[in-house]
């Protein structure tokens, strides 16, 4: 339902009213973000439907969060961060002096020392379990801490792979050529967008249903019965991924582009079979949109 | 400097310069509206919380994007929380199949209170008056206005629920928030 579709592409203009709404599809989103960047007359009718949809926001029961919540987000944003409330506190030094109490400070000192001792050596046993515990909570912390790095990592790679999506639909210059099954049933659907003389390509894919999941698929052009393989391309979990193509030769001297899944040796016996194809049909594909930095949100 | 005496994109602007305690200041204005809108889409306190949370840290690190040319505060606000929201709620779907974050209740639109200074009259009457322009919407536009804003529904879940095409959805969005912006023009005009 929020696969990255290369169908769900919009005219960002007629999109403005959904963008405000935040009823986009994540990609169709970005391509109104795009939009925005250059258009102040729709950066303003953005601005006036959020003023207006603001209203509603305001219109729902009103519930106080709990006052933990500031104190929540003041650790979220770090240790440097203190409210002008806790600037205002007196330091220290500034009350000591005014205990009027002096005569009593040597035995309370003596109390305070032998209670604190009686209560260390009970709590002895319980600090040393604490320890173990803390040991273990650590262990699980940094485990923890080393799979969200590796998250983080996995996210940049996926942003930087969008940004370079995001290039080869910006050029006005590129061809698009819609692949979809030979069937023409199921999700599956990509887009072969090609530089102008045909020398490079770069293949969209969106919606896969393959066997396995994450799945990798080998790119084929056909002309007649020659078939030239001249890439392979891995999509995630969400059947969405993307890779260049290089074709070795003008896009355009072919007539078929075609996929096929890469399959296990058990089921090598599936592996020529075409999962998506498309017609190359020369320099007359869908115009693409022009996409460029997000903005504003 | 008494943060209470200054406006909210002067606090937006104190933000841009790391100024936490402006930040405090515009949590203390706006935080029971974030809350609450968070409240009413997720119906979950900790799911609010983290939302409202996540809104106030955007806010302190996206502050320079702000652009006061371009639209009030509060609505800038409200527009960070409710993609948060939406955000939320959309993550939620994908991990646990969850359909609907809450009931089919109707929207209780509350009283616009008692406006003490002009701006808040300003604000109370452009607010009668998108309401109304709601209330007055055919009940398919109305419908997935409210399904988009208040459940976090894209046009194609909305499609796909009402078991329509996505550009009958498309259309109905198009011409709902036409009708929701004409409102505040005239508004401006009158």
């Amino acid at each position: 339902m929020y696969k990255n579709n290369p169908q769900h592409q919009v005219n960002p203009e007629d999109a403005l009213e959904a963008y405000a709404l935040d009823a986009l599809d994540d990609l169709e989103a970005l391509q109104v973000e795009s939009h925005l960047e250059g258009s102040e007359s729709s950066r303003l009718a953005v601005a006036d439907m959020h003023h207006a949809l603001s209203f509603l926001g305001q219109s729902v029961p009103q519930r106080q969060p709990s006052p933990a919540l500031l104190l929540r987000l003041r650790r979220a944003l770090g240790p440097s961060f203190t409210s002008a409330s806790t600037r205002d506190v007196r330091p220290v030094w500034r009350w000591w002096p005014r205990i009027p109490a002096v005569k009593f400070l040597v035995p309370s000192a003596a109390a305070v020392v032998i209670a604190l001792f009686s209560l260390a050596v009970v709590m002895n046993v319980g600090l040393a379990n604490r320890t173990g515990d803390l040991e273990r909570q650590n262990s699980t912390l940094t485990a923890q801490i080393a799979v969200s790095a590796e998250q983080d990592s996995s996210m940049a790679d996926k942003v930087q792979e969008l940004r370079v999506a995001n290039q080869w639909l910006a050029n006005p210059e590129n061809v698009s050529l819609n692949l979809t099954p030979p069937g023409g049933s199921g999700t599956s659907s990509g887009v072969l967008v090609v530089e102008g003389d045909g020398s490079q390509a770069m293949l969209l894919l969106a919606g896969m249903e393959g066997s396995q999941e994450p799945g990798t698929y080998d790119v084929w052009l056909m002309r007649g019965a020659d078939k030239v393989q001249v890439g392979t391309l891995q999509v995630d979990a969400q059947g969405w991924g993307s890779a260049p193509i290089d074709p070795g030769e003008s896009v355009f001297s072919f007539d078929r582009v075609g996929l096929t899944e890469q399959m296990s040796s058990a089921e090598g016996a599936r592996a020529s079979i075409m999962v998506l194809e498309g017609a190359i049909s020369g320099r007359g594909g869908s115009p693409m949109y022009t996409v460029q930095a997000p903005v504003w949100r | 400097m008494d943060y209470d005496k200054l406006e909210d994109r002067q606090l937006i602007q104190r933000i841009t310069r790391e100024d936490h305690a402006a930040l405090e200041a515009l949590y203390g204005r706006y935080s029971t509206a974030v809350y609450s809108l968070a409240m009413y889409m997720l119906k979950q306190e900790a799911l609010a919380e983290d939302a409202t949370q996540e809104t106030f840290l955007n806010i302190w690190l996206k502050a320079s994007s702000f652009n006061a040319e371009r639209g009030q505060p509060k609505s800038w606000i409200m527009s960070v929380a409710h993609h948060k929201v939406v955000d939320l709620i959309r993550s939620r779907r994908r991990t646990s199949s969850m359909t609907d974050p809450g009931g089919d209740e109707t929207l209780e639109l509350l009283p616009s209170g008692q406006a003490s200074t002009e701006e808040q009259v300003e604000q109370a009457v452009e607010r009668e008056r998108i309401l109304k322009a709601l209330a007055l919407l055919p009940e398919a536009q109305r419908e997935v206005v409210m399904l988009a804003y208040f459940k976090g529904y894209s046009q194609s879940e909305m499609a796909e629920k009402l078991g329509q095409p996505l550009g009958t959805i498309k259309t109905r969005v198009r011409l709902a928030m036409q009708k929701l912006r004409a409102a505040l023009e005239q508004d401006v005009q009158e």
